[in-house]
């Protein structure tokens, strides 16, 4: 692999825009993903000294670099930044939730994130930009996913359910979709941002999920991707939210499911080992979440109908890998007594990865480790390699672009699920149920082969330390606050009188 | 004229401006500069007054420049040009210059295609697209943009050959290409056998200069699994040539090729027994394919090996049942 032969875009003698521009980012690309044992020893020792590459020219995540750079926008974002200002939800969500994954929360500046979006609540409900601005469900939806990733009640107490329900009532289009704003447009993007938030709330109401997924399914193209509206080209950002919704509502049966993961799988660029977001387009690390998570996804749908069986799993094997291992196992820091007593009362649910032993915890991969159908290895270098930014922290597009919240967000974000070790369990232990199908064909036409169920092992690119938070496919915050979240929501009245009822009474 | 001759400041100086009231020590706090601010302020204390008026529309355009992203702003916009009954050609002037400079942003093409809907005519609008096309081929908004006039205003008269020029332009241009599937399956056109097999040649026409091209090889599946009855010969006859005439190296082909077998397969699977031994084959010969994949398209490994054992148990079992 170290000349990459095989690899280069070959463009037969016929250069267009589209291969001029493919050649320049692999050039690009290549330089950064050169292995560490080529460089020479002079260079090996800058990039330790800067803690890149540990002693065992591994590469690292510069977790603290990356902390540093996110931590201090959360307090203080520049002039420049004006050009968000209708966006401010979004900027909470990218920083919080890729600290998050870093294991790096600010929590002491919770208190100040919750009011900060308080005041960005709308009576009418649904949160905007900022403060004074319309609600819009694009930052609705990074304000309530922020609120989750704090998940206290302090912050999940915030949000007003009735009046968002009532909001998104009004946002339904004839055609099935959700308009992303009040008199705005309809696409995936904006009907992704309403179901999953109405999901995690527990307000995903008959009403409300009429038309849905017809309409959606209506943007699969040719390609077996999805785009923005029916017709529109396959785009990974809009697959990601149209597959996503779908497996909320349970429909993902009612696309072409084959088509789907083949066109995502071929969304992996060979020399880069990152993801395009479009057929012939150029790698950028953002679509290591949204073509990664949709194949996670599709991976998910092969073994439940669940929306939430990422989580599921997750929360099932560390309990039951603290069970097994509780002698070994160091507990969690806060059941330390002060006088070191280790308390008994091991909640189990807050055990995190991280605790576990050694050997159990974590694998180094190879090109066809883990149980996702893409090259997690592939993805993970071009995200280690290409898209972490050095001067400063935070990730980019490809080298050449200049960092930003976003990037670091779905960088960081794809990352944790390329490291994923959730899904895939044996076939015949999970029939997945569908009404429209036949028992026999399909039994024949569908029989997959055993897969090794070991996702147990996260599986780590480079240093092992380089492992981070896991998160949900579907929703894209932290498996434990999701769980919170849910359990929290769950509760709650969720029937569409009620929710209407109790609406009214508010105003 | 009247308001070029006094100040902004003489102007305005009957709004008492309304300042941002973000939560006391926020977060993500922008550092506005003066201007911004002051615009802000004012534009708040509009929005509180309902007033809709052309200093309005001079005080937006001014915050616009600063913050295309401000939705809000342009919906207040929106109200603005309802209420002062203005001219929309113009507003499309107005719009015209300001995409140059903000290709990608969501709210500048939503107002644009509701002030064309207020229009009523879409005349404009393909020429627009284009323009922005000049700069970026791909713009994702423009070609979406351009697909809702056409339908909408029934625009259709010069597509195909608008989409031919893009092709010819950059063959690998996969909106192009996602325009051309458009345009046959929701334009004027009938499917006739006629134009299917003319997809089905302009694509293998274009596979001859650039084999390695994924948009032709993506429509040509496209049109071998919806016209699956018309074209299957055609399309299988022309895919073998292609996996022979690159030596079987060509990734794209032989994926292809290993697609039509398995598809086959299963088709003749739930045909009838007596074609349970032909189904085999056509299983077989699409694992058989993959198994070279494996080693031709590696980034892909992982997910070829998978299907190489998901197409030999469905072999397997089948030739189980019939013994």
């Amino acid at each position: 692999m170290e000349d990459f032969s095989g690899l280069w875009y070959d463009c037969e003698s016929s250069d267009t825009t589209t291969s001029v521009d493919q050649c320049a980012c692999e050039r690009d690309c290549a330089a950064f993903l050169k292995p560490m044992s080529t460089y020479s020893p002079e260079a090996l020792k800058k990039f330790q000294d800067g803690e890149l590459v540990n002693y065992n020219k591994e590469i690292r995540l510069l977790r603290s670099l990356h902390a540093i750079y996110l931590t201090n926008g959360l307090q203080h974002l520049s002039g420049g930044f004006v050009s968000l200002d209708a966006s401010r939800p979004w900027i909470c969500y990218w920083i919080i939730h890729a600290l998050y994954l870093l294991n790096r929360e600010p929590t002491f500046m919770y208190p100040r994130v919750i009011n900060t979006l308080k005041f960005m609540q709308n009576k009418y409900g649904g949160f905007g930009g900022g403060p004074s601005q319309i609600t819009h469900c694009a930052p609705n939806y990074a304000a309530v996913l922020t609120l989750c990733t704090i998940g206290t009640p302090a912050a999940l107490e915030v949000i007003d359910r009735p009046a968002m329900y009532g909001y998104f009532l009004s946002l339904k289009s004839p055609s099935g979709g959700f308009m992303i704003h009040t008199d705005g447009e309809v696409d995936s993007r904006g009907t992704y941002t309403v179901i999953a938030v109405a999901r995690v709330l527990n307000i995903l109401t008959k009403e409300l999920t009429e038309g849905v997924a017809d309409f959606v399914v209506r943007c699969q193209t040719y390609e077996g991707g999805f785009g923005g509206e029916p017709n529109n080209e396959a785009h990974g950002g809009y697959n990601y939210c149209a597959l996503a919704t779908l497996l909320i509502l349970k429909s993902a049966h009612l696309c072409d499911m084959e088509a789907q993961e083949n066109w995502l799988l071929r969304r992996q660029v060979k020399l880069e080992g990152g993801f395009q977001g479009r057929t012939n387009k150029l790698v950028d690390s953002c679509y290591s979440f949204w073509q990664g998570a949709a194949l996670a996804m599709c991976e998910m749908v092969k073994n439940s109908d669940s929306d939430t069986y990422d989580m599921e799993q997750y929360l099932a094997h560390t309990a039951c890998a603290a069970e097994a291992t509780s002698q070994d196992a160091k507990p969690p820091a806060d059941h330390i007594s002060a006088d070191g007593e280790i308390g008994l009362d091991l909640d189990l649910t807050d055990l995190v990865l991280e605790e576990l032993p050694e050997g159990q915890r974590i694998r180094q991969v190879d090109d066809t480790s883990g149980t996702l159908p893409f090259n997690q290895q592939a993805l993970q270098r071009y995200i280690l390699h290409c898209a972490q930014n050095l001067e400063g922290g935070g990730m980019r597009d490809k080298p050449g672009k200049s960092r930003d919240f976003y990037h670091s967000c779905y960088a960081l974000s794809g990352l944790s699920i390329a490291q994923s070790c959730i899904t895939s369990s044996l076939k015949s232990d999970h029939p997945v149920e569908s009404a429209a199908r036949e028992q026999t064909k399909e039994e024949i036409l569908n029989a997959l082969p055993d897969i090794e169920l070991d996702w147990s092992a996260a599986q780590v690119y480079g240093d092992s330390d380089n492992l981070l938070e896991p998160t949900s496919a579907v929703f894209n915050i932290g498996l434990r606050r999701l769980h919170t979240a849910l359990e929290y929501f769950k509760g709650l009245p969720s029937d569409h009188e009620t929710l209407l009822a109790l609406h009214a009474a508010q105003r | 004229i009247f308001m070029a001759e006094m100040s902004f400041e003489q102007l305005w100086a009957d709004v008492v401006p309304v300042p941002q009231v973000d939560a006391p020590d926020a977060v993500v706090k922008i550092a506005y500069s003066k201007e911004f601010t002051n615009l802000m302020d004012l534009f708040r204390a509009v929005q509180k007054k309902e007033e809709y008026s052309e200093r309005v529309l001079e005080l937006i355009e001014e915050l616009l420049e600063l913050n295309a992203g401000n939705y809000t702003v342009w919906l207040y916009r929106r109200n603005c040009l309802k209420k002062l009954k203005l001219d929309l050609n113009e507003e499309l002037d107005y719009l015209d210059g300001f995409s140059k400079e903000n290709p990608k942003n969501y709210q500048i093409w939503h107002h644009r295609r509701t002030i064309v809907e207020w229009l009523g005519n879409g005349d404009r609008e393909l020429a627009f697209c284009e323009s922005v096309f000049e700069v970026d081929a791909k713009n994702y908004h423009a070609w979406a943009h351009r697909q809702w006039a056409l339908q909408t205003y029934n625009l259709w008269d010069k597509e195909l050959a608008f989409i031919e020029k893009c092709l010819k332009t950059d063959i690998r241009n996969n909106s192009a290409w996602n325009q051309r599937w458009f345009y046959v399956h929701s334009g004027p056109e009938a499917q006739s056998i006629e134009v299917l097999n003319r997809e089905v040649a302009y694509c293998v026409d274009s596979l001859v200069q650039v084999t390695l091209n994924e948009s032709a090889w993506n429509y040509l599946r496209g049109l071998y699994k919806t016209h699956h009855q018309e074209l299957h010969e055609i399309i299988r006859t022309k895919v073998e040539e292609m996996v022979e005439s690159s030596n079987r190296k060509n990734p794209f082909a032989l994926g292809l090729l290993a697609d039509i077998c398995e598809y086959t397969g299963n088709q003749l699977l739930t045909a009838g027994p007596n074609e349970a031994t032909q189904a085999v084959q056509e299983l077989r010969e699409a694992s058989k394919i993959c198994v070279e994949l494996v080693s031709l398209d590696q980034i892909r490994a992982k997910s070829w090996t998978r299907r190489v054992r998901a197409l030999n148990l469905r072999a397997d079992s089948v030739v189980v049942e019939a013994a």
